[in-house]
């Protein structure tokens, strides 16, 4: 019998089924082959990195757009009563009049604290009335549309519905704009060490011409309370809860980097325990306040002492006025001090 | 050209499917993931739909049940997680029920599973509501006008509601949970402490770092009531008479560094020393295995006398 290469065919039946190939068929396979290998090795060569990896850039810092309203300057007002309707407009009326900060075809941006899917009696979230007011008085104003966000921790169209917040906004006219992941940008904050290559809501905020942050008065395991500039923890994505490592700090940040129109501070029943979830209205207390302020270190320092507690109690309030934020000597802005009775 | 064998098409087939798998599953968890930062549902909650037996009957399964383990508990409750990451946390899983005849009328069950009893007793303690009424469960807990707390075992539970109308069906869901829980031996409370002046509502555990020193833990404190002082007591048990007086000391020697300063001992009370911290007075002494004391007192007298009543009850214990 006469020897054969593998390939080639064999007396075997079934052998032949497997292995038969004549000579035009391995040329053909073997050119494949060729081209494979040398195309692989083309790609390589082009790919190749000479210097090898290296830490991805930090992108340069980003401003975030400045709301403050220069001729408004820094002032408050605090005005008590349990009527949040009469308070807000007392509040807001007292600062001028919300013609003051919105004008004509202005795109006010609304930032709630919408962070847990939590009814509105437990005040851990904004209040949908007190919304929907604000939101009408920006329309009144002459605003050409009016926009409501956050970015909860829970489930966003849970508490979005769950808290009322997304059916006030929609009441009074108002966009929900709810997350998502093209409305994140990852910036770097000038002059932090926190928030650094960070997806950061932003797609709301490029959009706004003004900006309103509305929170309710809270006790925070972690922080202290949770007021108007811990409200802006609203705007950050990705896994922010490690910042509660570094808390004082990363809210300092966070007031440096958001510069409002005015701040709200709803303390007309605040959550003076087993915040900033509570759970139940034994968490609350009547505080029967209203804080509005175009300088949000101040209005967190009077909102401090509706928790029984003084700006020296919550570092990040130091930390902000030390940053040049604002005051936390709210009285000497001379708040505007109203009863609604 | 040869065309393949049934075997290999079945392999090429298999691994087809294998891939689709994978490409499936990380889809499915880059849009479900907990871990995102877009998204907060987790892909589990898809698949524990069913109507648990604890359910009274008249309400329903509103929502899908979601579960967060340590790294994902700040986002169901931000910043409140430290409480119970300290405290031996297991596993979070949060039901939300509604009456089938109004469906705004809603319950949340949050089910803490902590690493054992005391662990789940401390958070349960800890987040005591002052204006609140006990229940009789069977275990631990009280009510307010708009929830339940209590702990059954290692499991810390709250009920909370959207209205105040629901209270008659916490309830009841409370007493099916319960009913359905192993049995466990209570954590030993009120015993320890004196019975006069004590609020037995009061007393709670702390598990590390407690009066932020850090080597004092598992510590129990309840409120007494002295000449209209209000008075902090504290006891732990220590593995040994003679660790309770180590820590004696090194809570004592926390205190001085601190601005602290020791102005008097308590002759009944052998090794016992009372400091004045600014305005307030600290009691620190040992009994067997036990560190008694009082904390953060207005006056001196009411420190001594609360700190010695207890240490008197814990005296009769050891006997």
């Amino acid at each position: 019998m006469r020897e054969r290469p593998l390939w080639a065919v064999t007396d075997n039946q079934s052998l032949t089924t497997v292995f038969t190939m004549d000579r035009r068929d391995f040329l053909i396979r073997l050119a494949k082959a060729g081209a494979m290998v040398g195309g692989a090795a083309a790609m390589g060569l082009i790919l190749h990195d000479p210097k090898g990896p290296s830490a991805p850039a930090t992108p340069p810092p980003t401003r975030l757009p400045d709301f403050s309203v220069g001729q408004a300057g820094q002032k408050i007002a605090i005005v008590t009563g349990s009527d949040r309707i009469k308070t807000v407009d007392a509040a807001i009326e007292a600062l001028g009049g919300m013609g003051s900060f919105v004008k004509k075809a202005d795109r006010v941006l609304i930032k709630v604290n919408a962070a847990f899917a939590s009814p509105p009696s437990l005040c851990a979230t904004t209040n949908p009335v007190l919304l929907a007011e604000v939101v009408r008085l920006c329309f009144l104003a002459g605003a050409a549309s009016v926009a409501v966000t956050d970015n909860p921790i829970n489930d966003p169209e849970s508490c979005f519905s769950l808290t009322g917040i997304g059916e006030a906004a929609k009441s009074a006219g108002a966009e929900l704009i709810l997350p998502s992941e093209s409305l994140f940008t990852n910036i770097t904050a000038p002059g932090s060490t926190l928030i650094r290559d960070w997806p950061v809501f932003t797609g709301p905020i490029e959009k706004a011409t003004k900006l309103i942050g509305i929170a309710p008065v809270k006790d925070h395991h972690r922080s202290g309370a949770s007021m108007a500039m811990k409200n802006w923890y609203g705007f950050m994505g990705g896994r922010r809860n490690i910042f509660h490592q570094n808390i004082h700090t990363f809210i300092k940040d966070l007031a440096v980097m958001i510069k409002p129109t005015l701040v709200i501070l709803d303390g007309t029943s605040s959550m003076v325990s087993n915040g900033p979830t509570g759970g139940s209205i034994s968490d609350l207390k009547e505080t029967d306040t209203m804080i509005a302020s175009t300088d949000q270190v101040a209005a967190d320092s009077a909102g401090a002492l509706l928790l029984g507690k003084t700006p020296k109690d919550l570092p990040y309030i130091l930390k902000a006025q030390q940053a040049g934020v604002g005051t936390s000597d709210f009285e000497s802005l001379h708040p505007i001090r109203i009863s609604t009775g | 050209m040869r065309r393949a064998g049934a075997v290999e098409t079945s392999t090429g087939i298999l691994i087809l499917i294998f891939l689709t798998a994978i490409a499936c599953g990380v889809y499915i968890y880059g849009a479900f993931s907990q871990d995102g930062p877009y998204h907060n549902r987790s892909i589990l909650s898809l698949f524990h739909s069913r109507e648990p037996s604890y359910l009274p009957k008249g309400l329903g399964v509103f929502g899908s049940e979601q579960t967060f383990d340590s790294q994902t508990l700040s986002n169901e409750i931000d910043g409140k997680a430290d409480l119970y990451l300290s405290s031996g946390f297991v596993k979070l899983t949060v039901r939300r029920f509604a009456k089938k005849t109004d469906p705004k009328s809603w319950i949340e069950v949050s089910i803490y599973r902590m690493r054992n009893p005391a662990d789940a007793f401390s958070v349960y303690s800890l987040q005591k509501r002052e204006k609140s009424t006990p229940l009789n469960l069977g275990v631990s807990g009280y009510g307010t006008q708009d929830a339940v707390f209590f702990v059954a075992g290692p499991k810390y539970f709250e009920i909370t509601s959207s209205t105040r109308g629901l209270m008659k069906d916490m309830k009841v869901l409370a007493q099916n949970i319960v009913k359905e829980q192993p049995r466990y031996t209570a954590v030993k409370t009120d015993s320890l402490f004196a019975d006069k002046g004590l609020d037995k509502s009061s007393i709670s555990l702390h598990i590390k770092d407690v009066f932020s020193f850090s080597g004092l833990d598992h510590v129990y404190t309840a409120e007494y009531t002295d000449r209209g002082i209000r008075v902090t007591a504290f006891i732990s048990k220590r593995k040994s008479p003679q660790e309770a007086q180590k820590l004696a000391a090194a809570y004592g020697k926390f205190l001085v560094e601190n601005g602290g300063t020791g102005v008097a001992e308590i002759s009944q009370a052998p090794g016992s020393k009372i400091f004045k911290v600014f305005d307030t007075y600290e009691v620190v002494m040992h009994v067997g295995r036990f560190l008694v004391g009082s904390h953060d007192v207005d006056t001196l007298e009411s420190a001594r006398t609360i700190a010695l009543r207890v240490y008197r009850k814990l005296g009769k214990t050891q006997k």
